[in-house]
C-alpha cells in the first residue's frame, strides 16, 4: 500500500466515523457514537465499555460478549488499526499541536535502541533469532513477559478494578472517545436545540487537557489500546516490511533511524526485538511516509519479522499494490 | 526489548495510587447517583443497575423517533452525564421500543404501556398552582389530548390523574401551555409533569388514594 494512499484512506475512514455519528443524529436512525457503533440491533461496542459493565453490574451479557468477540477477532487481523484509523483521539490532538510537534513529543530517552548491524543478512538474523527465542520459551513466561512489556496494561486492569469496587463504567467519565463525542453532542443539540449547558465547555476542556497537557495519553495510559494490544501481537499482516536492498541502514554508509524518529508507537523497525514490538502497531503509515527512500511497505502477506532480505523483496516491492 | 512502555516500579506505584483513590472517591461518591431520582427510558431497570450498564453512548437518544429522550447535563451530576433522561418540553414517549433495541448493554427492559406494572417511565401530576384549569377553570387540554385516557376533569372542570392508568408518557406535559399563557414565574414546571415512580409514592401517592 502507498504511502499517500493510506493516510487518504484514513482521512476517510474518520470522517466517516464523524459523519455516521451526526447522520445518527439528525436521521434519528440510532448509529450511536464509537462507544456502541451500529445499525438497530447490530452493533459493535467498545470493548472496554462492555467489560466495565458487565463487571459494573455483576452481569454476563451475551450480546455485549458477542460483539467483543467480533472486536477480538478484527484485531487479530489488523492489531491496533483503530487506533489510527477509528479514533478521533490522535485528531484531536494533531488538530492542536500539528504534524511537527509529535515527534516532539518522544522523550530524548525514547527509541534510543543501539544503531544495530549495518548487514542486512545478520540483522534480518537477529530478528529471526529473537522469534524463535520468544517461541521456544514456556508459556507462562511468555505471558509475563507480554504482561510487563505494556504499563496500559496496568491501566486497564486499575479501571476494571475500580468498576467493579464503585459499581459503575469509571473509564467511560474520563475517556477521550466518550470526550469527543460528547462534544460534538453538546454542540449539535446547542445549535438545533438551543440547549445550552456548561458540557459544551467542559467536555472539550478535559479533552484537551488530556491529550495535550498530558501528551502521552495514547503511549502511556490508553487502557483501550492495552486491551487491544493483548490480541494484536497475534496480527502478523498488514504489518510494515522495510525492503533492505533499498533501505539506507543496510545499503548506504550513513545509519537511519528516521522510521523509528517519527513512529507514534517508538516502533524501531531495526530492532532485533521488532516483531514483539510490532504488536503496538496502529497501521499509521507514517513510516512509510516519512523513509526517505520509500523503503517500507504495508503488504497483506503475513511477516513475522520488520526486514526483508533483498531477493525477497524485489519480489514484494515491484508487485503492484494490493 | 525497549518500547519504553514497560511497567516499572514507579508507574506500577503510581497506577495503585490513583486507582486506590479513584475507587475510594467512587465508593463514597456512586452510590449517590446510584439512587439518583432520574427519569429514565421505559422499561429501563432500576436506578443502581441502570447506572452500572450505561456506557453513555447515546444509541438511544439518538434513535429516540420523538426526541424525548436527551442526555443528562454536567450540572444534573457529574456521574450522570451524558446518560438518557426524558424531556418533556415538545415530546412525549410513543413506547415504540427503539431505545431498548438499540441498546447495548441491555440497561432497558421491556415495557407495556397499557400496563403500568410494566416499565412505566413515571406519573403525571398535576401542580395545582401552575394548572390554568385550578386558577380560573380555563383549560382541560391534557383530559383531552391522553392517549390512555387516564386524565378525566372533575365536576369544576380541574385535570385529575387516574395513576392506575397514567404510564408518563409525557403526552400531557409537552402540550400543557400554562407557562406560556401566564406570566412567567421563574419556574419551568407546567400545570402538570411526570415524576418517578419513587417521587410519587413518596409525595402524592398517600394523598391519591383519599
Amino acid at each position: 500500500m502507498q504511502n499517500r494512499r493510506i493516510r487518504l484512506l484514513r482521512t476517510l475512514t474518520l470522517s466517516l466515523v464523524l459523519v455516521a455519528v451526526l447522520a445518527s443524529l439528525a436521521f434519528d436512525s440510532g448509529i450511536g457514537t464509537p462507544s456502541a457503533l451500529g445499525i438497530g440491533e447490530f452493533f459493535l461496542l467498545c470493548p472496554l465499555g462492555g467489560l466495565e459493565a458487565m463487571i459494573a453490574s455483576r452481569t454476563l451479557l451475551p450480546v455485549a460478549l458477542l460483539s467483543m468477540g467480533v472486536v477480538v477477532v478484527l484485531t487479530l487481523t489488523v492489531g491496533r488499526a483503530w487506533c489510527a484509523w477509528g479514533c478521533p483521539a490522535p485528531v484531536v490532538r494533531s488538530l492542536f499541536t500539528g504534524k511537527g510537534k509529535a515527534v516532539a513529543s518522544h522523550d530524548a530517552d525514547d527509541a534510543q535502541s543501539p544503531l544495530g548491524p549495518k548487514d542486512a543478512a545478520s540483522a534480518i538474523a537477529a530478528q529471526q533469532a529473537h522469534v524463535s527465542r520468544t517461541r521456544e520459551a514456556p508459556l507462562l513466561e511468555r505471558i509475563l513477559k507480554a504482561a510487563k512489556s505494556d504499563r496500559r496494561l496496568m491501566v486497564l486492569a486499575g479501571v476494571l478494578v475500580a468498576s467493579a469496587v464503585i459499581g459503575f463504567p469509571v473509564f467511560c467519565l474520563v475517556c477521550p472517545i466518550g470526550l469527543t463525542f460528547g462534544t460534538v453532542v453538546s454542540l449539535w443539540r446547542l445549535f438545533v436545540f438551543k440547549e445550552v449547558t456548561v458540557s459544551v465547555l467542559v467536555f472539550p476542556a478535559c479533552l484537551i487537557l488530556e491529550l495535550l497537557v498530558y501528551r502521552k495519553w495514547c503511549m502511556n495510559l490508553c487502557p483501550i489500546a492495552a486491551f487491544l494490544g493483548i490480541f494484536a501481537r497475534f496480527a502478523t499482516r498488514f504489518r510494515p516490511i522495510v525492503d533492505t536492498s533499498t533501505c539506507i541502514q543496510y545499503t548506504g554508509s550513513a545509519t537511519c533511524r528516521v522510521c523509528a524518529k517519527v513512529c507514534p508507537e517508538t516502533i524501531d523497525l531495526h530492532d532485533a526485538a521488532a516483531s514483539s514490538i510490532l504488536a503496538d502497531c496502529t497501521r499509521c503509515g507514517t513510516c512509510l511516509e516519512a523513509c526517505p527512500k520509500q523503503a517500507i511497505r504495508i503488504t497483506r502477506q503475513s511477516s513475522h519479522i520488520a526486514l526483508l532480505a533483498p531477493d525477497k523483496a524485489s519480489n514484494i516491492s515491484k508487485s503492484p499494490p494490493p | 526489548m525497549s518500547s519504553g512502555r514497560e511497567i516499572t516500579r514507579r508507574s506500577f506505584m503510581a497506577t495503585c495510587t490513583v486507582v486506590a483513590a479513584t475507587a475510594a472517591t467512587g465508593f463514597v461518591v456512586a452510590p449517590h447517583s446510584a439512587q439518583a431520582d432520574v427519569l429514565r427510558p421505559p422499561g429501563a431497570l432500576a436506578e443502581p443497575e441502570f447506572f452500572a450498564r450505561c456506557i453513555h453512548c447515546y444509541r438511544c437518544i439518538s434513535a429516540c423517533p420523538t426526541d424525548v429522550l436527551v442526555p443528562m447535563h454536567l450540572e444534573e451530576g457529574v456521574l450522570q452525564a451524558r446518560s438518557p433522561t426524558l424531556d418533556f418540553s415538545e415530546a412525549s414517549c410513543t413506547y415504540c421500543d427503539l431505545c431498548r433495541q438499540v441498546c447495548p448493554t441491555g440497561c432497558i427492559g421491556p415495557s407495556d404501556p397499557n400496563d403500568t406494572a410494566q416499565g412505566r417511565i413515571g406519573v403525571a401530576v398535576v401542580i395545582r398552582e401552575n394548572c390554568l384549569a385550578f386558577i380560573d377553570g380555563s383549560c382541560g387540554i391534557c383530559a383531552q389530548r391522553c392517549p390512555y385516557e387516564a386524565i378525566s376533569l372533575d365536576t369544576f372542570n380541574r385535570p385529575v390523574v387516574d395513576a392506575g392508568l397514567c404510564n408518563g408518557c409525557g403526552e400531557c406535559e409537552a402540550i400543557c401551555p400554562a407557562h406560556v399563557l401566564r406570566a412567567f414565574n421563574g419556574n419551568r414546571t407546567r400545570g402538570i409533569e411526570v415524576v418517578t415512580e419513587r417521587r410519587y409514592q413518596e409525595v402524592w401517592a398517600s394523598s391519591d388514594a383519599e
